[in-house]
Parts: structure tokens; sequence; C-alpha cells
């Protein structure tokens, strides 16, 4: 985290290798984010584009007191995200790419199955309201605790909390509609959770 | 455990996927007796389990080269307008700090050259005179310096008054008017520059409030009479013009 401060202070006098460093170090979580707030890839890439365009320009009122490095990137993609929502009312296209991590010992027709349950849930975390899918992306998909989500939304905690409880709901409500009684029996045992 | 705790246990997300069996192990019982809740633990399950993909899917997903390198080209471009305005706000700055040396250096120049008023700094009576003399009209010339000439325009008059009463200075051989010296009114503020003379015209016996002699034959006959002005309104000094 020192490093990223050290980064900051040099691209505020013009240092080109700081700031190309400062992107290498960020610039995936970042391009992730915005992916996953849009469900497309040249919007994220736009906003991933406008986030450290943003950065040359806000570093000097950075301070590192109020929130690290990513958090303060994160805010500034959320900006540029919300706004392009607000203008473009884009959210629902979906990224292209197959879900293959699958084990190869399990039949077919349960990988079809679970496929199309992370799709489902792609889908669906892109149809929610845009305060929940903020804290979906971060919590879930940035893997953010609630302290850094809280700083990048500029929310309390447990507010973050209580729209993490309600998104999943939603979330599994979607789920339910969709795939019925099929999405339960095709959960894995997953040593992420509730194993 | 009652389902509605179950249902609270689970949506303490952070704790629940912990190691930390106190969150899990109640849980997990309860589901192992109770279907619909063994059901929504099953679908809590496959919500992060599909969040988990999506992470490990995206971590194989890049942003194409070129937006890096337009980046960098933003940031070289910024870099060079930040320049640039730096150097046109000290070239701003150097030329607005000449324009206001030369601006000043022609101000005090032009107030060295400019003639000051005669009576500036000189609160004396005849200094002020002086300068009025200069304004006042023109068939009055200015009054000179204290004589004690016998004063002609008037035989009878006392002796102790022949002080106050001075030729005109530089008049011709038959003056049009003759004054006294002027006589303070107000002694509480100096008589300043920009005082004004006006002619006015008194009833004789207003001579007498001022020390002066009056021919009571003639009192109720008028008088001119000159009053000094300040610039506050106020008159400061009087003389009597005959």
């Amino acid at each position: 985290m020192d490093q990223d401060h050290q980064l900051i202070r040099l691209i505020c006098e013009g240092d080109r290798d700081a700031f190309s460093a400062l992107y290498q170090r960020h610039h995936r979580r970042v391009f992730a984010y915005a992916l996953h707030m849009s469900g497309d890839r040249q919007a994220a890439e736009d906003v991933m584009q406008e986030t450290f365009t943003g950065l040359m320009q806000s570093a000097k009122s950075y301070d590192a007191e109020r929130a690290p490095v990513p958090a303060f990137l994160l805010g500034i993609a959320r900006n540029q995200v919300l706004r392009r929502l607000r203008y473009e009312h884009r959210h629902l296209t979906l990224v292209d790419a197959a879900v293959d991590s699958l084990p190869a010992s399990e039949s077919t027709s349960q990988i079809t199955i679970r496929n199309e349950i992370v799709e489902s849930v792609r889908k669906s975390v892109l149809s929610l309201p845009t305060h929940y899918r903020e804290v979906v992306v971060l919590c879930e998909l940035q893997e953010m605790s609630y302290e850094e989500a809280s700083r990048v939304l500029a929310c309390p905690v447990g507010t973050v909390r209580s729209r993490l409880n309600r998104a999943r709901k939603m979330l599994i409500e979607k789920l339910r509609l969709v795939h019925g009684e099929d999405a339960a029996e095709a959960a894995p045992r997953s040593e992420r959770c509730y194993a | 455990m009652k389902c509605s705790e179950f249902e609270h246990q689970i949506s303490l997300v952070p704790e629940f996927e912990s190691n930390d069996s106190a969150y899990r192990e109640d849980p997990i019982k309860h589901a192992a007796s109770c279907s619909a809740c063994a059901t929504r633990l099953q679908e809590e399950r496959l919500l992060s389990w599909s969040f988990g993909e999506m992470v490990a899917h995206l971590r194989q997903i890049s942003p194409s080269l070129d937006v890096e390198q337009r980046i960098m080209k933003a940031f070289d471009r910024e870099r060079q307008i930040k320049q640039r305005h730096s150097r046109n706000w000290a070239g701003y700055t150097a030329a607005a700090i000449a324009a206001t040396l030369l601006v000043a250096g022609i101000s005090f120049a032009l107030l060295r050259h400019q003639p000051g008023p005669a009576s500036q700094g000189s609160n004396s009576q005849n200094d002020l005179l002086a300068a009025a003399g200069k304004i006042e009209p023109p068939h009055v010339k200015g009054p000179a310096p204290l004589s004690v000439e016998k004063p002609k325009w008037s035989a009878s008059a006392p002796r102790s008054m022949r002080h106050k009463i001075s030729r005109t200075a530089g008049a011709p051989e038959a003056p049009s008017e003759i004054a006294t010296d002027f006589i303070r009114i107000n002694y509480a503020t100096p008589i300043e520059p920009g005082s004004q003379i006006v002619r006015v015209q008194l009833p004789r016996s207003s001579m007498s409030q001022f020390g002066l002699p009056v021919n009571m034959d003639r009192a109720d006959q008028p008088v001119k009479a000159d009053v000094i002005m300040g610039i506050d309104g106020v008159a400061q000094a009087i003389r009597f013009v005959q």
C-alpha cells in the first residue's frame, strides 16, 4: 500500500514510469469491475481508460487517510460506470466466454446445467438494480471486505451488508424461476463456502 | 434451531463462509433434518459457487493492449498541457509584474512633476490668503502683509484698528476695493487648501461682532464681505470690503 501512495505522489509530479507501474498493478481489477457492472467488454475498456485518465487529473486530491488506492480507483470507475448507465441505459449484454472450469469427471448434463447456471447468475447480476449490483460485484466478484466496499460506495458497512443479503435473495429467486429444482441439485460441493 | 434462526445464520455470509464452526455447525445440523432449509442451503451454495466461477473466468480475460497505449498517450498529452500551462503562467506573471512596475513608475513621475498647491502643509493665514488671492474676484487684489499705514477709507477709524486695515498690495493708484485682513471666525479647524472665498453682503452692524468700529449713522447699510468657507462648509474667516 505504501508503494501505491508513493506512485500517486510521483504521478502528481508527472512521472510517466510511476503512472505505468500503477496501471500494471491495478488495471485488471478496474477492468473486472467495469466488466461485471456493464456486461460489455468495449464499455469496460472505455471505463478503464476514463478511470486512469481521471486519475491523472484527480491524483492531487487523493487522500491516503480516506481510502487505499484500489478503493480510490474503483471509486472513479464507479462514477464512470454510473454515468454510462444513466445516459446509455446499457446493462444487459453478456460477456462472451464459456465456463470451462468444471471437473472432467462429472456428467455432460451436469456440466451443461452448471454452465447455464453460471450464465444465468451472470445475467441476473446484470439485471439487478444498480445499488444491489454494486455490492455483489465488489463483495462477491471483487472479493472485497464489507469495509473496503463501504469506502468505495461511500456508505456505511451495515448498508453494504443488508444490500448484499437482499441481492443474494433476489438472485436465488431468479435462479429458482429459471432452473427450478435442477439448480439446487446441480450445486457442487465447493470449498469456498457452505461446505 | 428454528428455520428462522437458520435463515438468519446463513445470511451472515462472511461469518458463515469462514471456517469458524460456531457459525456453521448448527445450521448444517438443522439442514440435515429440514428439507426446506436443506434446499435453501444448497441454493446459497450454488450462488457462491457461481460467483467463484465468474471470478476465475474473468482472471483469464484481459483488456486489449491498445487500451494501455491509449492511456499512456493520454498521460503524455496531459503532461504536455500541464507543462505548457505552467510556462504560460510564468510568462503571464512576469508580464503582470512588469506592467505594474511601469504604471507605478509613470504615476510616481507624474506626481513628482505636478505642481502642488501653495498653501499645502501650511496653516498660516497669510499663506492661505495668498492662495486665495488667485481665485478671488479680479478686482480685489491679494492682500499685502500687515502694514501700519494710515487707513485711507476711514479717517475716523480708531487707532487700535489701524493694523487691521491694509492697502491691497500691488493695487493700482485708485483701487476699486479696499479690504480688511481676514479675521478668523472658527479656530477649531485649520484653514485647509481647497477652501473657497465667498462674497457676501452683511449689515454694517455685524462688523461690531468682529471688533471693528461701526458708524452708527450707517449701521443699517449693507457692507460687502469675503468669507473663507472651509471644505466642510463652515465659515473660517471673514474680511470686510469697501
